[in-house]
């Protein structure tokens, strides 16, 4: 194995709690022209855990993973993806990394079972294709023709290409654009089925909900450039805010001066979004009781992925 | 490159083209159009006499290999570029790029197929000239029939391939690809014989492929050819856009569109 080891002393070598890293970044930056798609990354994705890649659209997602995927060369920077240089395109490198990228087409006569028997001959070790069928959920189709897959069914093909070699790392663009939410629910299980395999996985998605649930570590880009990455506890702390919504009737509600300036109003609801729950909470409630005022639905939740996401971008 | 270790991934290559190729049944169809069309055409004119190289035979003799020449030329060097280039823009070939497959057995399973293809049909319109035009079969220079088929169809396939790097999508590779081998099938005894064409163009000609290619068909065809051993040039000519063809192919072939 040529893993990257990271440590700063003899011990560590010694400690389980050593990480093996499975990509290293360091100031990573694609020039097209004159625009930067990627400004500057430096990230690290250890071996075996599911690392997500959030951004709004054109935030450089797709042509970071498409360094590391080896499908684009850097501009600058150091790139190591298992200890590699991906833009060689080493026989090794590629029988190790499964791809699916965001738009594939696939040859359309042949049938499901027939592309993942095509594609399995281009490793030594491949998977087994039943076993592909079976972990995707396509079993049932696998005498179809790929021209008469549904949507749903293609990208779970093209998900079992990527897993034909039996990747040591997989890199996932958008994998679940299209699903409906049971077929989601489906394939997260089959990633988390990977994970304990000890695959990485490197997701790029829209649905924060799907980085919540299956990501150990999400990194945020915009514009090219990495804005925060970390564990999702990690980024709960560092964002730690709390919030705290109601329901009200009431067209005109006189809030305490202090809680109007952080409250939003939105469809009959008031969210407020604080560091200091407690506080507020309390001063909420006394001026409730105080009005007569019922505040019913009151929730108070952590703020999940998508608030973070939000306010980081705002 | 190992190619004894490749060999079995090569043959399964072509087995998947075939595969995809017969199940497209209009792909397969309008490949057999074009000749079916100028036998059509030849029947309309007439079977009189026309006067070639060592004597006098029928017109469907002289035309049935120009006939096969045009074909093959479709179905290897246009056939090939068109298909690439969509299957370039869809990200059927990007895929191919992220496994080990080597880039030349993807190639040479695509020109090993195709050359089957166009020698498939070559056989399918020197039948159909024998049963309907009375042509005799190219049996007393079978060798060198086989040959130039497969040296012709091999040549062509690699040139499409090679063409598609300057083919900029898939919009642009109808007429790109009818550019560059149309007007030289005028010069090159394809559509029109250049019996009495001046020197000077069938010496252009002679340089590219087609030329060589659509006289030796005819050579083969002809029943006072000497066979293999007529116009070793035509082979030699051949062959040199071969390797060309191929080394360009490895060179410039790209995965993805060219943006």
């Amino acid at each position: 194995m040529d893993y990257t080891i990271e440590c700063n002393h003899p011990i560590c070598v010694l400690n389980s709690e050593i990480k093996l890293i499975a990509i290293k970044t360091n100031k990573l930056t694609k020039k097209y022209g004159n625009s930067l798609a990627v400004n500057g990354v430096s990230l690290t994705v250890n071996v075996g855990e599911v690392f997500a890649l959030l951004g709004p659209n054109g935030a450089g997602k797709t042509t970071t993973v498409e360094i590391l995927e080896g499908h684009r060369t850097k501009t600058s920077g150091e790139v190591k993806v298992l200890g590699m240089d991906p833009s060689n395109g080493s026989t090794e490198f590629r029988s190790r990394v499964g791809i699916v990228l965001q738009e594939t087409g696939i040859e359309q006569y042949l049938t499901a079972y027939e592309i993942l028997e095509q594609f399995t001959n281009f490793y030594k070790t491949p998977r087994k294709i039943s076993d592909l069928l079976e972990m995707t959920g396509l079993t049932e189709e696998k005498d179809k023709r790929v021209k008469k897959l549904s949507g749903g069914q293609k990208r779970r093909l093209d998900v079992a290409i990527g897993l034909c070699g039996n990747p040591d790392l997989l890199f996932l663009d958008e994998p679940t654009t299209g699903f409906d939410p049971s077929a989601r629910r489906t394939f997260w299980d089959m990633i988390k089925k990977l994970k304990t395999d000890g695959t990485t996985v490197v997701l790029t998605t829209h649905y924060m909900e799907e980085a919540e649930y299956l990501a150990d570590t999400v990194a945020l880009m915009n514009h090219g450039e990495l804005i925060t990455q970390g564990s999702l506890s990690d980024l709960r702390i560092s964002h730690n805010k709390t919030s705290i919504t109601f329901k009200t009737d009431a067209p005109q509600l006189q809030l305490p001066k202090d809680i109007k300036e952080i409250a939003v109003m939105s469809e009959g609801f008031v969210s407020i979004s604080t560091e200091n729950p407690t506080a507020v909470l309390s001063e909420l409630t006394g001026w409730a009781i105080s009005q007569g005022i019922e505040l019913s639905n009151l929730e108070v939740s952590r703020q999940n992925l998508e608030d973070i996401y939000l306010g980081i971008l705002k | 490159m190992n190619f004894k270790k490749h060999l079995p991934l090569f043959l399964k290559q072509i087995v998947y083209e075939s595969k995809s190729y017969r199940r497209n049944p209009a792909a397969a169809f309008f490949t057999l159009v074009f000749p079916l069309l100028f036998l059509f055409m030849l029947r309309i004119f007439g079977n009189d006499s026309v006067e070639i190289d060592g004597g006098i035979v029928s017109r469907a003799t002289k035309y049935i290999p120009m006939i096969t020449a045009f074909s093959v030329i479709g179905s290897s060097y246009t056939g090939i570029a068109m298909t690439l280039t969509l299957n370039r823009d869809i990200g059927v070939l990007k895929r191919y790029k992220g496994t080990p497959l080597p880039l030349i057995i993807f190639l040479l399973g695509k020109i090993a197929h195709n050359t089957i293809v166009s020698f498939a049909l070559a056989v399918i319109i020197a039948i159909i000239a024998f049963v309907v035009f009375d042509v005799g079969l190219p049996t007393n220079s079978i060798v060198a029939f086989l040959l130039t088929m497969i040296l012709g169809a091999a040549t062509f396939t690699s040139l499409g391939i090679a063409f598609t790097s300057v083919i900029p999508n898939s919009d642009a590779a109808a007429p790109m690809v009818n550019a560059s081998v149309i007007p030289l099938m005028f010069i090159s005894d394809v559509f029109i014989p250049m019996d009495s064409a001046p020197n000077w163009l069938n010496g252009i000609a002679q340089v590219f492929p087609v030329r060589p290619f659509s006289l030796s068909l005819q050579e083969t065809y002809s029943p006072f050819s000497s066979g293999l051993t007529s116009n070793p040039e035509n082979f030699a000519i051949l062959f040199a856009w071969l390797v060309v063809g191929i080394i360009a192919s490895l060179k410039f072939f790209s995965w993805e569109p060219r943006r």
